[in-house]
């Protein structure tokens, strides 16, 4: 009986000692990390990439490149009408008529796209928006003046 | 009139769960990667190309401004800084050559800015280049 009372004596004696543990602290900076996080805390852009092949870099690019079926020139340049179909001003209508259309015959086609110094990226972007949209990957990107 | 010890101790038990959750969510929501781009930069819409769902870690993030100017993180780089740059994240993964380039740029950078950060790639042997566009932009 005795000992009954003191193993009782003894569990509830831990379980004061457990209730002692001070959590104001820790329940502070849990607070404060929760506060960081919050005011930090952004819904980030959805963002889309597009691979493009250097001209200069494919002599000594990773031997798996295939090299280019045909030669397509999509000059991109500053101005109104800035795209240009083997040096035919054509719109970005025209081009993706086209595109397509190289992408039925041939997805594994290699398309050349020729931007001018002073085009807008933008323009770019928009042709290779394109060429993945048609699921053509092999696009090499050549700068010109 | 109640004294101090009759005042039943206020059970923080679920709080805390929840505070916890919380935390947890945002910890693993955190992704230090996209923290890289400024995200007051214009970038031009790509929304039929392949979303990036993860990023590469040691991938190597140029952000272009129209005016020419190239930013890493918040940090304004020139040319120099910029080869420095690569070739060291070059010297620090062993040599490896595939690591990747994803130009962010402002839709009205003129080529030539870009084609300067590609140049330098091309040059330090780097070849997988990539142009970011904007998918969505968050509210």
């Amino acid at each position: 009986m005795s000992s009954r009372l003191k193993k009782n004596n003894r569990e509830r004696a831990s379980k004061r000692k457990l209730e002692d543990v001070p959590l104001t602290p820790m329940i502070d900076v849990v607070f404060q990390m929760l506060i960081y996080f919050v005011v930090t805390f952004e819904i980030p852009d959805r963002l889309t990439e597009m691979k493009v092949w250097r001209p200069q870099g494919e002599s000594s690019a990773p031997t798996s490149t295939e090299p280019p079926d045909n030669i397509t020139i999509y000059k991109v340049r500053p101005g109104a009408s800035p795209y240009t179909l083997n040096d035919r001003g054509v719109s970005i209508a025209s081009i993706r008529n086209y595109v397509f259309r190289l992408a039925d015959n041939n997805p594994e086609q290699t398309v050349v796209i020729k931007a001018t110094y002073e085009s807008k990226h933008k323009h770019l972007v928009e042709l290779l928006n394109l060429m993945s949209e048609a699921g053509l990957e092999n696009i090499s990107l050549f700068s010109a003046q | 009139m109640k004294s101090k010890s009759d005042i039943e101790p206020v059970n923080l038990t679920p709080m805390i769960d929840i505070v916890f959750q919380m935390i947890i969510f945002f910890v693993f929501t955190l992704d230090l990667e996209r923290e890289k781009f400024d995200k007051e930069l214009e970038i031009a819409e790509a929304k039929k190309a392949p979303e990036i769902i993860e990023f590469i870690p040691a991938s190597i993030y140029p952000q272009v401004l129209r005016d020419g100017t190239v930013k890493i993180g918040s940090a304004v780089v020139n040319e120099r800084t910029f080869r420095g740059i690569i070739q060291g994240a070059i010297k620090n993964s062993g040599g490896r050559t595939d690591i990747p380039v994803l130009i962010y740029a402002e839709g009205e950078t003129p080529h030539k800015h870009i084609m300067r950060i590609m140049d330098i790639c091309s040059q330090e042997k780097l070849y997988d280049i990539r142009i970011i566009g904007l998918l969505e932009k968050s509210k």
